[in-house]
């Protein structure tokens, strides 16, 4: 799946639509919008965070103040992707699929 | 008025033979004879078939027949026979050109052949056949079977003068036709254009007695003159046609010994599901030599196709057939390819360079596993000045997918078209390195002028220095044949050429892809994809093979170019906003320096192909 960069712009402004909805949230409702905070930031932590290149969202147990959120270092470049992407082959090691693609049938 | 109708007994005194002469293909049937055959015994005419090249290529060995057959270049084969077809008058009696034609290694073997095997072969075919009842000798003659053809025919004229002989096929479309039957004492009658209507009709008129005046698509001498009655537009209709006899073919290849039973399944059937090109009537590909009138496609109905080929295999035990189509219908890949799929054929081919995976995948069920499909550059530039209307990289998705199904793609490389530059074939040059994964051409050559093509004919589009008939000519016809009206490929000089070196980087390019596909170990490029994930195995170069990983967006990017050709814009609508304008184009510039991608204007391919077969 792909990922999103998220801007600290969208984090502050999400955190302002919250507040706002705050008072209008009976607490069942505000139980339920904060577990489902909750699970997005225990899934988003679990990913690899090195491999995204937006921000980190994280859950804390006072309730109080729901979610906190914070920024990783700079988006890597294409060309560090691109870079640290090739694997050689060893030598002599095992030809992967060799015979599954090949000539056709009049060869 | 109608024209007199000939008896039933009246016909049966008009025999005919149809000769197939050198330099035919060996293990195939001329389609050309045999289905005229059937024609004329459908409308009452004892007429037999003759495929006489059989003759010779038991004579010189298979092998040396085959080279001879399978040449492309000068009119060595014509040169074989162009002293027995015009005596004293053909040039180059001494075979001085013999080198030049046939290079060292052949040329004193074919020395001999010319003095010696050819007239011995040409006095068996009169001896050994029995042409005294004979009334009619008819000769199919399409790329290097002209001279062989009237040789014969000159020697059945001396020998048995009642004889009238009659000549057609591709070496007497228009004027070229008109010339030979002018310049060739032993033509007497030519069929100008489609034989179907006009052969059965010629033959009505000789039985009848009636004026051949009358029959259209007609040329012949009368007095000092040569006269030709227009012929019939060709015929709409396409399966009220017989089915071609082969059966002649098979016999005497058994009985020269060039076949056995066992030999059966592997010959190619030629068959006949279309004429003309729905490509070239709408805009003809420059090189092109089809001409106008048989340019209009025309096709069978799918029920007709079937029935042949199943008819044609349950009479001579092949299951191998070749189409003699210019393109395929694209209306068969949802009426005919399905229901192939049913039966066990193996079949070819030519098709437009456009066909998407789905197509493919459904014609390699259908045992199309041999395919033409007129790739010709891997230069958008070049193919929109060829006027081929498919781009590079559709020419390269073809060859990817096509070798994914396990088809055989025969295809070559061109040059030589008015406007190219030497860009477009460096640019050609640095792009091969990353196709070696591909079946190579088979061959990469300047294009010959051919008679009838837009660069021959629209003198606006080939700003020429000079046009004259293909030198061999000259060694093969007496200087009593007009060329300039009986030659079909004609040498060329642009006003501004470029130099031969413009292309050796090509050259050099596909000789070394040529030489990978010669190696025990074939080049590989294959990927296996996961969500969020894909890995590239290449393994082109056995010194720098190894692997890729992209994961998530560079994933999604080349994955998105799998199957065809893709806009980066249109790639970049698929993925969450956010990212940079210019991300996908970087992508695709990052994959093609790796080799991995093939770019073309704005859009990319995906070079690797999928390392599970047959999805």
């Amino acid at each position: 799946m792909a990922e999103m960069q998220i801007s600290r712009r969208d984090i502050d402004s999400l955190a302002d639509k919250l507040a706002r909805l705050e008072p209008e949230l009976t607490p069942p409702e505000r139980a339920l919008l904060l577990f489902m905070l909750g699970v997005a930031a225990d899934s988003i932590n679990r990913s690899d965070a090195d491999e995204y290149a937006g921000a980190l969202v994280s859950a804390t147990n006072d309730q109080s103040v729901p979610v906190v959120v914070s920024m990783t270092e700079s988006v890597p470049s294409i060309e560090d992707e691109f870079a640290k992407a090739f694997t050689p082959a060893a030598a002599g090691g095992v030809q992967l699929l060799r015979g599954s693609i090949g000539p056709g049938p009049a060869d | 008025m109608h024209p007199p109708q000939a008896t039933a007994e009246e016909r049966a005194a008009w025999p005919v033979v149809l000769v197939s002469m050198p330099f035919l293909e060996v293990y195939r049937p001329s389609i050309q004879i045999a289905l005229l055959k059937a024609i004329g015994a459908a409308h009452g005419f004892p007429v037999r078939t003759l495929h006489a090249h059989l003759d010779l290529a038991a004579a010189v060995g298979v092998d040396l027949y085959q080279q001879l057959s399978e040449h492309r270049g000068r009119l060595l084969g014509e040169w074989l026979f162009s002293v027995e077809a015009f005596g004293a008058a053909a040039p180059d009696p001494d075979a001085r050109h013999a080198v030049e034609l046939a290079g060292t290694h052949l040329a004193e073997r074919l020395v001999r052949v010319r003095r010696e095997t050819v007239p011995a072969y040409l006095d068996a075919l009169v001896d050994t056949y029995d042409w005294s009842s004979v009334r009619v000798v008819g000769f199919s003659s399409t790329f290097q079977q002209n001279t062989a053809s009237i040789a014969l025919a000159r020697r059945l004229k001396r020998r048995w003068p009642h004889l009238l002989t009659l000549f057609g096929g591709a070496n007497f479309e228009g004027e070229m036709g008109l010339e030979y039957v002018r310049a060739a004492d032993s033509v007497d009658l030519a069929v100008i254009g489609e034989g179907d209507a006009a052969f059965p009709l010629l033959l009505e008129a000789l039985a009848a007695g009636a004026d051949l005046g009358s029959v259209p698509g007609l040329a012949r001498r009368v007095e000092d003159r040569v006269e030709a009655t227009p012929a019939t537009p060709p015929s709409e209709q396409l399966d009220h046609l017989p089915f071609p006899d082969y059966a002649e073919y098979f016999e005497r290849a058994e009985t020269l010994g060039l076949l056995t039973v066992a030999d059966r399944p592997e010959v190619g059937i030629p068959f006949e599901s279309a004429r003309g090109c729905w490509w070239g009537a709408k805009h003809h590909c420059t090189f092109c030599g089809l001409n106008g009138e048989t340019m209009r496609f025309r096709s069978r109905s799918a029920d007709r196709v079937l029935d042949e080929l199943a008819h044609q295999a349950r009479t001579y035990g092949s299951f191998r057939f070749d189409a003699v189509d210019n393109i395929l219908d694209m209306r068969y890949l949802s009426t005919l390819v399905p229901r192939l799929a049913e039966y066990d054929f193996d079949v070819f081919y030519e098709v437009k360079a456009n066909l998407s995976r789905a197509q493919l995948s459904s014609l390699a069920q259908a045992g199309v596993r041999r395919l033409q499909p007129g790739i010709e550059s891997l230069s958008s530039r070049v193919l929109t000045l060829m006027r081929k209307g498919v781009r590079a990289a559709q020419n390269v998705n073809l060859l990817r997918w096509a070798q994914y199904y396990g088809m055989h793609v025969e295809w070559n490389l061109l040059w030589g078209f008015p406007g190219e530059t030497e860009e477009d074939y460096a640019e050609q040059a640095s792009i091969i390195p990353d196709l070696v994964h591909l079946r190579p051409p088979a061959g990469a050559s300047r294009i010959w002028l051919e008679r009838f093509s837009p660069l021959f004919t629209e003198t606006d589009l080939a700003d020429l220095r000079y046009r004259a008939p293909e030198r061999s000519y000259s060694y093969v016809y007496p200087d009593t044949v007009d060329l300039n009206r009986a030659a079909y490929f004609f040498e060329y000089s642009l006003k501004e050429p470029l130099p031969d070196s413009a292309y050796d980087g090509v050259r050099d390019g596909i000789a070394q892809w040529t030489a990978a596909w010669q190696a025990d170990q074939l080049p590989l490029l294959t990927y296996r994809a996961a969500p969020g994930l894909v890995h590239i195995y290449d393994g082109r170069y056995p010194d720098r093979a190894g692997t890729y990983t992209f994961r998530d967006t560079l994933a999604h990017i080349y994955l998105a170019c799998t199957d065809r050709p893709v806009t980066a814009a249109a790639v970049q609508r698929g993925l969450p906003p956010g990212l940079p304008d210019d991300f996908v184009e970087q992508a695709f510039k990052e994959f093609q320096q790796r080799g991995l991608m093939f770019l073309d204007g704005s859009m990319g391919l995906a070079l690797a192909l999928p390392a599970v077969p047959g999805k």
